[in-house]
């Protein structure tokens, strides 16, 4: 496991602020063919360590992401940062608290694209769902989601 | 980096024979067809109403679908016309379930030259694979969508993340 200093804490929580505390929508988001963004969370992603960054990303997720549109905002972000490229040994926590957060029956496919989109590649990942056998995959329907769906209920209560 | 498999499929083995078009696997034509949220018994699968052709999705040099830059995982075919046509994966008649491939083109038993999943980050192609649990196709058959997609490179590379293969 990777040490860092105070210095290097600061550094992470700044770029993981400045990462997500963006619209990704805004016409000028990484527009005209700028990587601005991508880059940057590329990089931190090199210096660090995924498993290092990926608990503040998480954290941002939950400390800061206060409405359903700033979760769904964060869910674009983290994909276009390519966060589904990287390894996640347990990914349920955090793809069953994206779920926990945002209504997908209310929202359609606004969400359940976008979440489905992190959800299948990271479960595929670990070998836990396979697309070929079941391409009618539903992860608001997978009971391991649904259940830490309702281990969020009970923590958050 | 090129294209990243972060394959959701068990590779070799579970594909259909090459062929010039495939039609959907029985298996799942069959499941289908018990399914009133899918398939119609006059009319067959629905139509995907977010089903985009490519080249009609353009906008300043990025991909859009139903007005927002396309960003993340869709499902793709390619029709027997050559056509690459995309969509989003959410069904709009039961929000807890998936618009299978073949609704990308509706219809009773689309055939297609190819399908699978295109990856699109921030309005440009990141990368495209032959996934689809319905058509199963021929790794083969990615040649022809890689061929148009590079042909798209070639007039306008912008259209194309600056990490995907066709940009390297």
């Amino acid at each position: 496991m990777e040490t860092i200093d105070m210095n290097d804490t600061e550094e992470i929580i700044k770029t993981t602020s400045y990462l997500f505390n963006c619209k990704f929508d805004d016409p000028t988001f990484d527009a005209d063919n700028s990587y601005e963004h991508s880059d940057k969370a590329q990089k931190l992603i090199r210096d660090y360590g995924w498993n290092t960054i990926f608990p503040y990303w998480f954290d941002y997720l939950q400390q800061c992401c206060l409405t359903e549109n700033d979760v769904l905002n964060f869910a674009n972000l983290f994909f276009y940062y390519g966060g589904t490229e990287q390894p996640l040994r347990d990914p349920y926590p955090f793809i069953s608290y994206l779920y926990y957060r945002v209504d997908t029956q209310k929202y359609g496919g606004t969400a359940s694209d976008i979440f489905d989109s992190i959800a299948i590649p990271l479960l595929s990942n670990i070998g836990e769902i396979n697309l070929e056998k079941n391409p009618s995959y539903v992860p608001e329907k997978d009971p391991q989601i649904i259940k830490a769906i309702e281990a969020w209920k009970s923590i958050k209560k | 980096m090129g294209t990243k498999s972060t394959s959701s499929y068990s590779g070799a083995g579970g594909s259909q024979p090459y062929a010039d078009t495939y039609h959907v696997v029985d298996a799942e034509l069959n499941n289908d067809k018990k399914d009133p949220d899918i398939y119609n018994p006059t009319t067959g699968y629905f139509q995907n109403p977010t089903a985009t052709m490519l080249e009609n999705a353009v906008q300043h040099d990025s991909f859009y679908i139903e007005g927002s830059k396309a960003n993340g995982q869709y499902a793709y075919v390619m029709s027997q016309s050559g056509d690459i046509i995309f969509g989003k994966r959410s069904n709009p008649i039961n929000p807890l379930k998936r618009s299978p491939h073949p609704t990308l083109i509706g219809g009773k038993d689309p055939e297609v030259q190819n399908a699978g999943m295109i990856t699109f980050r921030n309005g440009k192609i990141y990368s495209v694979d032959n996934n689809s649990g319905h058509y199963r196709p021929d790794i083969k058959s990615m040649e022809k969508t890689d061929k148009i997609l590079e042909e798209m490179c070639n007039r306008n590379p912008k259209l194309f993340h600056k990490d995907s293969k066709w940009r390297q």
